[in-house]
């Protein structure tokens, strides 16, 4: 091997190595997006697995994170290959560095012989370590955090919100009476399905506006509903009752009883909340008119059997007694009357009674409804002071009066007499080279025009 | 066209050497002026001196001439110059009993034209220079006539004078290879050239070469090897004047022609030979580059306001265009 093949391999060799160094350079430069997202995507998958508590041994994540970091360094290698440089391109890097004047582009054209290698051969070319570093850097602090950062597990049966407490108070309601076989099943099985809607909704809606509407709305209909069908049955039972005790009775007594009865079944038939099937038959083979043809043994059973079905309908606080709002009715029946029959029994004669300043008791002329000093005694200094206008100074929204005034003045006329005079010439635009200073110009440019013949 | 080898390298570079040496006796204190106006002539180009009168421009194309033996014609462009003053007229002559008309060349026919203050002629005038200097040939009264070879001009102009000057055209601009600035001297240098000149008295300039050598080494240079990176350099220099394609190119407006990119590499070829090597270089085209560029660019109206001139948008080109086409990684720095 001649001295020149000797050097010219030397040299060749130089060039690859630079060659490699730069395509890795390359290389790297490419790997770093694909790297950081990699340790970002990783992170976050240990966050969620950790979350989950669905980790799994380190050796799972290292091989995942090797296969993945595989496949993004052969992908980066194939898109950064179009800027990897040949040993020849090098070999300029190598002359432009070293000053050789081209001496190894004419060399390797063979036009000139290779220049004796130089005890030190540069390319120019150094690593940058801040950029080099940096994204396996991040990545893996990244991926060391996603293990150190303290996260609170994910409960696996994380339960729901509890539900309202009204549905389920209503739904046991309605067991209780689909067992005791008191209403109508088509009713309980409409008012479960309003309930089964409703708990349906997403858990966290159970309580929002909207939900807890419908909610009440639905217990107030079924209490309501309730409390009718209770109050229809102890009218009826009542008529029964009274029946029962006088068969002595006048016939227009006897009627208005049948009427009561009549209408307390009509009332039982029209209600959404219907008696059960089997009451409901026995009411609708029964002519009210003919009540008095019943036997006392029929009569008993039919009131017993009204009364127990009201007392089961009623709540456990109502049948002590401490029910209020429309049972007023329930109460006049009871004494045997009718309102409107008698005059109350109320002795309230309000204000006007001794001692006035207590509640009323009730009664047609009854007195007020209230304590007049529940609220304590009234005032009688008010203290209001002296009343003073406001006045807006906010004038986008004065109206057009408020801004109107009067004023006495003269207005400010110039009474110097007119007379003709010159209107001035029209600026000159200059001629030739001055029109562009005075025309064409704008401020910027005639400035600059300015300073440049200054 | 076999290249250039490094004997016939080394034979011209001694003649070269030796041209130096005498044009330098010429003009004291200019060596860079010399080696590029060297340079402008082997790599077969006209020349456009710029400088103040006295600076020892036309000296310097005498001594050239005498140097190399070549016939030289000066003209002194006017306004009232016309083209057939330069180029030649054909005269009604009485030729074997016949009368007919026989051209007679003008000043153009010579070796080197040394064109003073070419500003001052014409429009008209100049662009009869055009055709001389890039065919190399006139064309009077529909008959073409080829200028002896080599054919150079060298030609001067004043920057100061303005008053009733024509400036040269863009297209004619483009036909110097070079425009090189005649700078005045410094003291040590007029010292020397008081003591050892006498006004009036014309130099002694010896021969260098016969127009035969002369003649070869201008094929040498054309036998320069020009290695592909350095094209590459050559034409990313040029491409870099082009507005939009480099930072400096936004002060402006015209950059420079393809036939820009030629001279720059016959300017390289040229310098290399000089430097006794058969092969041009990233510094050659380097060092040319200012007298190659400085003239084929427009610089933008806002730029010269900014007090910026030709040679320091070319000065930032060479900053900004690097010798490798590749670039570096971002991962790596250059210490």
């Amino acid at each position: 091997m001649s001295n020149e093949t000797a050097t010219q391999q030397l040299w060749i060799a130089q060039a690859r190595r630079v060659a490699r160094k730069v395509n890795f350079a390359w290389w790297l430069q490419g790997f770093s997006a694909p790297l950081l997202l990699t340790g970002l995507l990783g992170t976050v998958a240990i966050l969620l697995l950790r979350r989950h508590d669905a980790l799994r041994p380190l050796w799972h994540y290292g091989s995942a994170l090797a296969a993945v970091l595989v496949i993004a360094a052969l992908v980066t290698w194939w898109l950064m290959r179009r800027h990897f440089e040949s040993p020849e391109q090098a070999l300029v890097r190598i002359e432009a560095s070293m000053r050789l004047r081209s001496a190894l582009s004419a060399a390797q054209a063979g036009v000139a012989p290779w220049p004796a290698l130089p005890a030190e051969i540069h390319a120019g070319i150094g690593w940058h370590w801040q950029r080099v570093v940096f994204a396996p850097l991040a990545a893996l602090l990244l991926l060391s955090a996603s293990f150190l950062i303290p996260i609170q597990k994910l409960q696996a049966n994380q339960q729901a919100p509890d539900e309202p407490q009204a549905w389920a108070s209503t739904e046991a309601e309605l067991n209780k009476l689909d067992e005791e076989k008191i209403v109508d099943e088509e009713y309980i099985e409409e008012v479960r399905k309003k309930i089964e809607d409703l708990r349906a909704e997403d858990p966290q809606d159970w309580f929002s506006h909207s939900s807890l509407e419908a909610t009440d709305n639905m217990r107030k209909e079924h209490k309501a509903e309730k409390q009718k069908l209770e109050r229809a049955m102890k009218q009826a039972a009542k008529a029964l009752e009274t029946l029962q005790k006088n068969p002595q009775m006048s016939e227009p007594e006897k009627a208005r009883l049948a009427n009561e009865f009549g209408q307390a079944v009509e009332s039982m038939k029209n209600g959404t909340m219907k008696p059960n099937p089997g009451l409901m038959e026995k009411l609708n083979g029964l002519n009210p008119e003919k009540l008095g043809q019943l036997t006392p043994e029929q009569m008993q059973q039919l009131k017993q059997n009204m009364q127990q079905n009201a007392e089961k309908l009623q709540s456990p606080g109502e049948a002590e007694g401490e029910g209020e709002g429309e049972d007023w009715t329930d109460e006049l029946l009871a004494d045997g009357t009718h309102p409107g029959d008698k005059p109350g029994q109320g002795n309230g004669e309000g204000e006007e009674q001794e001692g006035g300043d207590k509640p009323g008791n009730g009664g047609v002329s009854r007195g007020p409804g209230h304590d007049p000093n529940l609220l304590g005694k009234a005032s009688k200094e008010l203290n209001t002071g002296k009343d003073q206008a406001l006045q807006s100074r906010d004038l986008s929204k004065a109206l057009p009066g408020d801004l109107l005034e009067l004023q006495d003045g003269k207005h400010d006329i110039d009474t110097s007499a007119s007379k003709v005079s010159g209107g001035g010439d029209v600026a000159d635009t200059g001629k030739g080279g001055d029109r562009v200073w005075k025309e064409s110009l704008d401020p910027n440019e005639q400035k600059a025009l300015k300073k440049f013949f200054d | 066209m076999s290249h250039a080898t490094e004997t016939e390298v080394a034979d011209a570079a001694k003649h070269i050497r030796s041209l130096s040496q005498s044009l330098n006796q010429v003009l004291f204190g200019q060596e860079e002026l010399v080696d590029l106006v060297i340079t402008g002539v082997l790599a077969r180009g006209h020349i456009l001196l710029e400088g103040l009168p006295g600076l020892g421009k036309t000296e310097l194309v005498k001594g050239l001439s005498r140097s190399l033996l070549l016939d030289t014609k000066r003209v002194q462009f006017t306004p009232d110059l016309l083209p057939g003053d330069i180029t030649g007229n054909p005269v009604l002559q009485e030729v074997n009993g016949n009368r007919e008309f026989v051209f007679q060349p003008g000043p153009l026919f010579t070796n080197i034209l040394l064109a003073d203050e070419i500003n001052r002629a014409s429009p008209k005038t100049q662009s009869a220079l055009l055709e001389a200097m890039q065919e190399r040939r006139v064309t009077v009264l529909g008959k073409t006539h080829s200028l002896p070879a080599p054919f150079f001009v060298l030609a001067t102009q004043n920057p100061i004078e303005l008053e009733g000057t024509y400036p040269l055209p863009e297209a004619q601009l483009d036909r110097f290879l070079f425009k090189l600035e005649v700078t005045r001297n410094n003291v040590a240098t007029l010292e020397r050239i008081v003591s050892q000149r006498e006004l009036g008295t014309d130099l002694a300039v010896e021969p260098i070469m016969s127009i035969e050598t002369f003649t070869s080494v201008l094929d040498l240079v054309r036998r320069i090897y020009l290695p592909q990176p350095v094209a590459n350099y050559i034409a990313r220099l040029v491409d870099a004047t082009h507005p939009g394609q480099s930072t400096a190119a936004r002060g402006i407006r015209y950059g420079a022609s393809p036939r820009a990119a030629l001279s720059l590499a016959s300017a390289a070829k040229a310098r290399a030979l000089i430097h006794e090597r058969p092969h041009a270089s990233f510094e050659d085209v380097r060092f040319v580059a200012a007298a190659v560029l400085r003239h084929r660019i427009v610089v933008e109206y806002n730029a010269r306001i900014e007090g910026l001139t030709a040679n320091d948008l070319v000065r930032s080109i060479l900053d900004e265009v690097s010798f490798q086409s590749q670039a570096t990684p971002r991962t790596m720095v250059n210490p």
